[in-house]
């Protein structure tokens, strides 16, 4: 089975993207977190399980105390061979020229996305093997 | 003409020797009544010719050129062409010191040695003669001369500057040489001599005199340019000379006690090179006595406003000091400006008056640092408000945007949840709850705005109708219940800014009850008013989540937001202390992680009571 974490420190942006990612008959596991940091230390502890390790990450740009970006960069100091497979969706409610081209620097982040997350978007990356955008 | 000439004398004939004899008888003739005429001629012209060559000699071009040599040869050259001397020396000297010029001319040079010995020999003999006195000798006077130059006849004129112990000879000779040793000096001459040696020695102290005022206007001219041109002169170059300057006299109080120099020194101290606020009593004199000077002898003050000046000499080598007090137009002394002029300069009022100038010029150059160090200060805030600016904006549109677009996310939901009654109804609640904070993020932006903008009026304020406004408010801010708790002083009451206070109380009370902790039974906020003195003091306490140490300060940046557990807009404590500034209070909070937090405010306030 399929795992999709949603982080963002906003619950009703989590809400959002977990209604329209069930609406998309997608049947695979939505996890939420409000904090980045939760979500790397469950990532951790999965890390030498793939089967729990995430397929797909929507994570929020500016959040207190760990931001997207810081999140990031925890994922890069983390061994590469495990994680190869996480497919990265940056959301944010500002698209900000500066952030997306940070978030190039990350070659799992697939795409750089604007908030609200709608259902075209979601059946696109999931069935349309969608988000290489980047 | 002359048909005998390569003939042999006795091939001639008697007629033709007697033709030849008139001939030259005639030529002779010819010739003695042309030399008679020259001399005629010569004898009318003496008078000017001397008069002529003389306005020659020392006309202004003369002394423009600068080169004293080019004056002493003039001097010499003079000697020879106007009293047919056969040789003319002019020597200059100064006591200890011998900068002579020497001039021998019709043939005769003298090496370098031998120069010296006559200057020697000049020394020693002439010493305490008195001033513009002539001496004619014979050879049998001087006989250390006669080894040096063979001279028939030999006179000298001598004469002192006491001002600056300079001197100068003239002198001038007939040589003992054989058959052009035909004529002696005669009395005339003499007299002529003692005249033309008193008119050199005349215009040599006054060229001395004008070079050195010259050569010091100049230089202090050149400084004063050099300061005076503010507008061309790059700042960093005043600074330099400044520094430079500086560093002389931080290096060595007493630095040009060696320096021994003609030139004037310049030094100068300010508050803007060692960062010192001014100069005060003590350390003038400190620097006046490390320059041990032996007595102020002068004080002038001159057109410039601030400037005054103490000539000073110094015992041992009589050098003289001007300088330059750098007052502040509050009457500060910030520096000090001074020139040292070595013993052999006399200082004059027009060298104070250019001192003055570049006095009053760095004071104005100072005055403008000090402007441009305040605009670049300024510049420098600029930047930051500028650069605040565009958090502030990139943070308010990002806060404004986000309850936006989860509207419009919940609006997409209700469209793909049609006829799901249940979920919709969340939706619109969500829907509404995003407005709400939408409408919270606008507010706490005027309230940002009004205490930026508006002036602050004192009114009567009715704290405690204030916080149970605030409390109603908020209360609902959290599921969890949190009661009120609310101890107020009897009798206060006094006046400040009301629309100021109320947003800081409701910032406050608001925290309290959004950061309440939701596994405690319990959750409470106790608000505090009282008086101290004269400050307000309004304590506000809970018992809800805390705040982590290392968040403390941070809390109070712009767009802070240290949790995660509600949606603040990270602008209330900002907002709250930005409020403290102006109205000249002050805001601090306690917290300890789990047990809640303490914000105190106390406030000058009117009490009217």
């Amino acid at each position: 089975m399929q795992h999709c974490y949603l982080i963002d420190d906003e619950p009703i942006f989590n809400l959002i993207s977990s209604k329209i990612i069930s609406r998309s008959g997608w049947q695979g596991e939505v996890r939420v977190f409000i904090s980045a940091r939760t979500a790397l230390e469950e990532i951790k502890m999965h890390i030498a399980n793939e089967g729990y390790l995430p397929d797909y990450i929507f994570l929020d740009v500016r959040m207190p105390e760990m931001d997207g970006f810081q999140f990031l960069e925890e994922l890069n100091n983390l061994p590469k061979e495990p994680l190869k497979y996480i497919r990265v969706f940056m959301l944010s409610s500002s698209l900000d020229q500066k952030d997306i081209i940070r978030s190039q620097h990350f070659p799992m982040v697939k795409s750089f996305l604007s908030k609200p997350l709608d259902i075209q978007t979601i059946k696109e990356i999931f069935y349309n093997n969608g988000g290489n955008q980047l | 003409m002359n048909k005998y000439v390569h003939t042999e004398l006795s091939e001639l004939t008697k007629e033709q020797l007697l033709e030849y004899a008139r001939d030259l008888q005639m030529r002779v003739g010819k010739f003695a009544s042309v030399e008679q005429q020259l001399i005629n001629i010569r004898d009318r012209l003496d008078a000017e010719v001397v008069i002529h060559k003389q306005m020659n000699a020392f006309n202004e071009r003369a002394f423009r050129v600068n080169a004293s040599n080019a004056f002493f040869q003039l001097v010499a050259e003079s000697v020879l062409d106007i009293f047919e001397f056969e040789f003319g020396i002019a020597i200059q000297y100064q006591k200890g010191q011998d900068e002579s010029i020497l001039f021998v001319t019709e043939g005769i040079s003298i090496p370098q040695l031998a120069h010296h010995c006559l200057v020697a020999a000049f020394e020693e003999r002439f010493e305490k003669q008195p001033e513009s006195k002539v001496i004619q000798l014979n050879k049998a006077d001087w006989p250390e001369m006669l080894s040096l130059i063979p001279f028939h006849q030999f006179i000298v004129a001598h004469a002192v500057n006491s001002e600056d112990n300079t001197g100068i000879y003239v002198a001038g000779g007939i040589l003992e040489k054989g058959a052009l040793n035909y004529r002696s000096i005669e009395p005339q001459g003499v007299n002529a001599f003692e005249l033309f040696s008193k008119q050199v020695i005349s215009h040599f102290s006054s060229h001395q005199k004008t070079f050195r005022i010259e050569k010091s206007e100049r230089s202090l001219t050149a400084l004063a340019n050099t300061f005076l041109g503010f507008g061309s002169v790059p700042l960093e170059n005043i600074s330099n000379i400044t520094k430079l300057a500086f560093d002389m006299l931080a290096a060595d109080l007493v630095f040009y006690k060696h320096t021994g120099r003609a030139e004037p020194v310049v030094f100068f101290r300010s508050e803007t090179i060692d960062g010192k606020a001014f100069i005060d009593d003590g350390d003038l004199a400190l620097f006046y006595t490390s320059l041990s000077f032996s007595e102020q002898e002068t004080v002038v003050s001159n057109n410039h406003r601030y400037s005054r000046f103490l000539i000073s000499k110094r015992e041992e080598q009589n050098d003289s000091l001007a300088v330059s007090h750098l007052i502040r137009q509050d009457g500060q002394l910030t520096g000090m400006l001074g020139f040292c002029f070595s013993s052999k300069v006399k200082v004059t009022q027009e060298d104070l008056q250019i001192i003055g100038i570049i006095g009053s010029a760095i004071r104005v150059e100072e005055k403008r640092q000090v402007v441009r160090n305040s605009l670049i200060s300024k510049n420098d805030e600029l930047l930051k408000i500028n650069g605040e600016l565009d958090n502030f904006v990139y943070s308010v549109s990002h806060d404004l945007r986000t309850p936006l677009l989860a509207v419009k996310g919940l609006v997409n939901l209700i469209d793909l949840y049609q006829g799901d009654i249940d979920e919709n109804e969340d939706f619109f609640k969500l829907i509404g709850s995003s407005i709400d904070r939408m409408d919270n993020t606008i507010i706490e932006i005027l309230d940002y705005s009004r205490n930026a903008r508006l002036q602050v009026r004192p009114e009567l304020v009715e704290l405690e109708k204030i916080i149970m406004d605030a409390y109603e408010d908020v209360r609902f801010y959290s599921q969890h219940p949190v009661k009120l708790e609310l101890f107020f002083q009897d009798g206060i009451k006094f006046e400040s800014d009301r629309n100021r206070i109320n947003t800081v109380i409701k910032n406050l009370i608001g925290n309290a009850v959004k950061y309440a902790d939701d596994s405690k039974p319990h959750s409470y906020v106790k608000v505090n008013v009282l008086r101290q003195q004269l400050d307000l003091i309004v304590e506000i306490s809970d018992n809800g989540i805390g705040i982590e140490a290392c968040n403390l300060e941070k809390v109070f940046e712009m767009f802070f937001r240290a949790s995660e557990k509600t949606t603040g807009t990270g602008l209330g404590l900002y907002i709250s202390r930005e409020i403290m500034v102006k109205l000249n209070g002050n805001i601090r909070l306690d917290s300890e992680v789990g047990q809640g937090t303490l914000a105190t405010i106390s406030l000058p306030v009117n009490f009217l009571n």
